[in-house]
């Protein structure tokens, strides 16, 4: 999506992977709200906190809402936190047009729950300083976060 | 309950400071895991059979006080004996102190009982509590940016918010809450009016939980100079209602409408605080779900929390006398009996606000608990031990080890706050789970060193790596649950024996109460090369060898 970013300290190593089931809104959040822990444990300012627990929020919904299930991974540097978002979906066909705030394929059921909004995707590129997607239809979609402490 | 010595002048002069609110008597406490698992902070060990409060951990919720049956847990509260070290006492009771005598006592009566125990002045919180709703719309209405707006009366929601949730302390509002409020009135306005001599004006605070003492953790210092002491409901309670026994009711203290009354129970405020979309939520982890869902930056459009950590607000707290629901039902009654519309001057409040007599005199300042380590490197490498710890622990949380739940155990250990050993599961016993990587094999051979077992066949075995043990005399049992590498511990001597040990691919045979393999038994083994062990000890005895060699 991006011009590649190095994160300086070096490539983000893996340190933990959580599970994302499909279609489960009573569990969702759960994982953000893991990872988010995760990261103040590892003490990292409040601002990478907000902008991580946001991302992952969005994109962890977006696995329970569209994508069949998937994982949320989490990578880490001293300067750099990598969150690897995979799901299992049909992909996403127009990537351009998913970016646009406001455009949105959920159904009466998910904006009846308050989701929907078509802000899911420009939320998290909102929030990183890296986003890089990669979707097919049929391929599912993956998305990497990559936030740089500053 | 117990008391420090605090000095006049302020419950954090003195001596007082460097006390902690809640703490175990090392004498009572049985070193049992009730608090430890009660304790949602996950603010208490027990270490040596005693249990012990992590100060910088713990919110003062009282959960730990609830929990602990042998009266171990206190809360540090004033003597009430201190009210004669001033000159001028004044009282200001959260209004859940009208719950607390049944339906016919009304709050103007619990007033006057006040004033009967020597106090000089007694404010009716419920009034400023409502003049607090009025104060707390105003700020919300001047400052619609802030979403949500979240009230500052619970000192330990607070505290959490400080030490869990620092992005949201720029969530509270910079409002006095009630009892601090109430100090400051009288304070830097009543005690000129009557022409007291401020050092000797003390302003005592009643309330239902200890978590107002604010101590040297507390993040928002409000309190301070303000309220010179907090006296709790279990011991004002006798006097009071001493007190209230022929009690003359020939003046009028209570100003308050039902709005007061219910304003510290959950719920009180979100319905005095008249904004669009308001949340009230009680108890410390339900609070902690809301607070999470604010940092992932939901719930965007409320505008007002309420929060307390008490279940169902300070008539939950811990040390109030009467039950809860029957406090709740009393105060829904005179939530009628008295009408929920408040008479509050919004003139006045607001003059107040302009004048400054709400504002806060400090910041909040975050209080995060630290990271693992202040270097991220280090950090992430402590989590990754951590982490691998965590997989080797049998997960059940019992709490054996002293600390709340296997994960912060692995923390602890980590960190060294812990012992490994001090797990019964890990390392010592194969556990639960599998063994830890790296550890060392243990083979037949050591066994029969260590031991002192008699070979009786199968030497050619020795060498096999041993992973276990099981224990059973009924071949089908052990080919159904015996597991591969195990050491079996059996009286039957016949030679099927060592066909199953073929089988289930076992380590080898050791016959229990001095038995002797029969001689089929013993051409079997050597031809299979399956170690057929002799043992003068029972299965008990040996099996407990074998756990102390660590299998």
């Amino acid at each position: 999506m991006s011009a590649g970013l190095a994160p300086e300290g070096g490539e983000p190593e893996f340190l933990r992977a959580f599970d994302i089931q499909a279609g489960d809104f009573a569990g969702a959040g759960n994982v953000s709200i893991a990872v988010k822990n995760l990261l103040k444990e590892l003490g990292f300012a409040p601002e990478v906190l907000r902008r991580a627990a946001i991302a992952a929020f969005e994109a962890e919904m977006n696995v329970v809402m569209y994508g069949g299930g998937g994982h949320m991974e989490v990578f880490i540097a001293p300067r750099a936190v990598r969150l690897v978002i995979s799901d299992h979906g049909p992909g996403i066909p127009d990537l351009d047009l998913a970016m646009q705030e406001g455009w949105s394929t959920a159904t009466p059921e998910m904006r009846e729950m308050g989701f929907g909004a078509g802000m899911g995707l420009p939320n998290i590129k909102r929030n990183s300083d890296q986003l890089r997607i990669t979707t097919a239809p049929g391929q599912g979609t993956r998305l990497q976060v990559d936030i740089f402490p500053r | 309950m117990a008391h420090d010595n605090h000095q006049r002048g302020g419950q954090g002069n003195g001596n007082g400071q460097d006390l902690p609110t809640m703490w175990i008597d090392p004498q009572a406490c049985q070193g049992c895991v009730l608090c430890l698992k009660a304790c949602s902070a996950k603010a208490i060990r027990v270490r040596g059979g005693v249990a012990h409060i992590l100060p910088q951990a713990c919110v003062n919720c009282g959960d730990c006080f609830r929990a602990c049956p042998h009266m171990a847990v206190r809360c540090r509260t004033t003597p009430l004996e201190h009210m004669r070290r001033f000159q001028h006492p004044v009282a200001a009771a959260s209004p859940t102190l009208f719950s607390q005598f049944g339906y016919r006592t009304t709050p103007n009566q619990i007033l006057l009982a006040l004033e009967r125990l020597g106090f000089q002045q007694v404010m009716d919180m419920g009034w400023l509590c409502e003049m607090n709703s009025v104060a707390m719309e105003e700020y919300l209405l001047a400052h619609p940016e802030l979403r949500p707006g979240i009230s500052p009366s619970c000192p330990a929601v607070i505290r959490l918010i400080a030490g869990r949730f620092p992005s949201l302390l720029g969530n509270v509002l910079p409002i006095l809450p009630p009892r601090v409020f109430a100090g400051k009135v009288v304070k830097e306005r009543l005690a000129q009016s009557q022409g007291w001599d401020p050092r000797e004006v003390g302003v005592f605070h009643i309330a239902p939980c200890a978590a107002k003492m604010v101590g040297p953790h507390d993040p928002v210092v409000l309190d301070q100079p303000y309220v010179d002491g907090v006296f709790s409901f279990r011991e004002i309670y006798g006097p009071l209602l001493q007190a209230l026994q022929g009690l003359e009711e020939d003046h009028t203290l209570q100003k308050c409408s039902g709005a007061g009354i219910a304003w510290a129970m959950s719920g009180g405020q979100a319905a005095a605080v008249d904004v669009e979309h308001t949340l009230d939520v009680a108890g410390f982890d339900e609070v902690v779900r809301i607070l999470e869902m604010l940092e992932a930056g939901r719930l965007r459009d409320l505008r007002f929390l309420e929060a307390h950590i008490c279940p169902d607000g300070c008539l939950g707290g811990p040390l109030v006398v009467e039950n809860h629901y029957r406090a709740k039902s009393v105060t829904l009654r005179q939530m009628r009996r008295f009408g929920a519309m408040s008479r509050v001057n919004r003139a006045k409040i607001k003059q107040f606000m302009a004048e400054g007599l709400y504002d806060w005199r400090q910041e909040a300042r975050p209080c995060p608990l630290p990271p693992l380590d202040p270097d991220t490197s280090q950090a992430i490498a402590k989590m990754k031990a951590i982490q691998s710890l965590t997989a080797r622990l049998p997960g059940i949380e019992c709490g054996v080890c002293g600390s709340p739940d296997c994960q912060t155990f692995a923390e602890d250990v980590i960190l060294g706050r812990a012992g490994e050993d001090l797990c019964p599961f890990t390392l010592q016993r194969g556990g639960p789970h599998p063994a830890p990587a790296g550890r060392q094999t243990v083979t037949v051979k050591d066994l029969v060193d260590k031991l002192g077992l008699e070979v009786a066949a199968g030497a050619g075995g020795l060498g096999r790596e041993v992973k276990g043990g099981y224990i059973s005399d009924l071949l089908s049992d052990v080919m159904a649950n015996a597991q591969t590498g195990a050491v079996w511990l059996t009286i039957q001597a016949h030679q099927n024996v060592v066909a199953v040990a073929v089988l289930k691919e076992l380590a080898a045979v050791i016959l229990v109460g001095g038995r002797a393999p029969a001689e089929e038994t013993v051409a079997k083994a050597e031809q299979e090369a399956v170690p057929v062990l002799a043992a003068p000890d029972d299965a008990f005895t040996l099996a407990g060898r074998l756990h102390a060699l660590g299998l």
